[in-house]
């Protein structure tokens, strides 16, 4: 039950590494493009707004936070069920903060030099140089301003567990490191990493019924229990804890729901 | 093969062995608890154990050198760790080391039960 998520920076040539360590490890292999049109289609989202979410960075006339928030909910969400269904590979950006603290999920960044993503940037969308520099340049600082504004870090090399630079390396290779790391035992699955999984799967599952409700709910689930934490003003607090509880009741796997709505003026005058 | 699985527990909480024990002698187990770590070693490079079950955190010894030990005594020992403080390093660094699986503490004994099953099955014993 063991599966990676490989993030690569744009122009790196990542989703087709993926998709070999993949097939060399007999995992399934989905790609960003995959994951996008099943969320899209399971919530009734324009898949072009979620890819917004993850690739255009925080702008006046972009999308909201609150909405760019809600969409990356419902990705975390079926990204999640996915991972405990199966050993999968999948290509998703930010796999450092998408799905947090599960140790059988190997989080893989792959990175290359400047120069060669210049140069396929060049190649594929068959611009010139300095439209490519550009173009990676504002890919890199879009992932950065997005990954801090949905995780609170950048998109940096520190918080995944591999990472590796494909420049001057032979792609059979790095497919050979990744998968000889899968082979080391450290990330198998276990009771315990199975249960956190379970738990964020629920936890990611439960935000994503409530958001349009209360998009500052926070969730935290363990054995089915699990707690929301959410501001709202006195006059909605009563309302607002039915309706979350209602709706999260009747959810697979939950057995007890606590609901704690706070002041939402508190959290004003703490701002 | 004995027909009942060796197991031996091993928490510097006294409570935990005596609670794991009532629950494994109910099915076919014969378990010897110990809360103190070096009397722990002692026993286990006299005795060949099925399934050694230790705690991480013990003050003078942990649980990674309990591994350690029961694995180069006996490579087909299954090594069960708990730990109250489950993160992802020690639970990497575990499995990397050869242990059989790692839960974290507090757990239900239905969970550890199920554990010390698959293991008894995976060594040959036959758990139906």
């Amino acid at each position: 039950m063991s599966s990676i998520l490989v993030s690569s920076q744009s122009y790196a040539g990542g989703p087709e590494i993926a998709r070999r360590i993949a097939e060399k490890l007999g995992y399934r292999f989905w790609s960003e493009r995959q994951l996008i049109d099943e969320v899209a289609k399971s919530r009734a989202i324009v898949p072009t707004d979620l890819r917004k979410a993850l690739e255009h960075p925080p702008s006046l006339f972009g999308l909201s936070d609150v909405v760019r928030r809600t969409l990356v909910a419902h990705l975390q969400a079926v990204l999640a069920a996915h991972l405990l269904d199966d050993s999968l590979v999948f290509h998703v950006p930010y796999a450092h903060g998408l799905i947090p603290g599960v140790s059988h999920i190997l989080r893989v960044r792959l990175v290359a030099g400047w120069a060669s993503r210049v140069a396929m940037a060049e190649k594929i969308e068959e611009i010139p140089l300095k439209k490519a520099e550009k173009r990676v340049a504002h890919d890199d600082a879009a992932r950065n301003s997005v990954s801090e504004l949905l995780f609170g870090f950048t998109d940096d090399d520190e918080r995944y567990d591999m990472v590796v630079d494909l420049d001057g390396r032979q792609e059979d290779a790095v497919i050979e490191e990744v998968v000889g790391a899968m082979q080391s035992h450290a990330y198998d699955a276990m009771t315990y990493s199975m249960q956190r999984l379970r738990d964020v799967e629920l936890g990611f599952r439960v935000r994503s019924a409530v958001i349009d409700l209360e998009p500052s709910a926070r969730v935290e689930a363990d054995h089915g229990m699990v707690e929301i934490r959410c501001w709202a003003g006195p006059s909605r607090k009563a309302k607002l804890e039915a309706e979350v509880a209602k709706r999260v009741g009747g959810l697979s796997g939950v057995q007890g729901v606590e609901v704690r709505v706070f002041d939402d003026s508190l959290r004003r005058g703490w701002a | 093969m004995a027909d009942n699985v060796q197991v031996l527990v091993l928490d510097d909480e006294p409570l935990v062995g005596k609670r794991l024990k009532s629950v494994l002698v109910k099915m076919r187990c014969d378990v010897e608890a110990f809360d103190d770590p070096m009397a722990a070693l002692a026993r286990i490079d006299e005795k060949e154990f099925d399934i050694v079950i230790t705690d991480v955190v013990m003050g003078e010894v942990d649980g990674i050198q309990v591994l350690e030990r029961v694995r180069g005594r006996n490579p087909r020992a299954k090594v069960i760790i708990m730990s109250a403080y489950a993160m992802m390093a020690m639970a990497r660094k575990a499995m990397e080391r050869g242990a059989y699986d790692f839960i974290a503490k507090p757990f239900v004994p239905e969970e550890m039960r199920v554990i010390v099953a698959k293991a008894a099955r995976d060594l040959g014993f036959d758990f139906s």
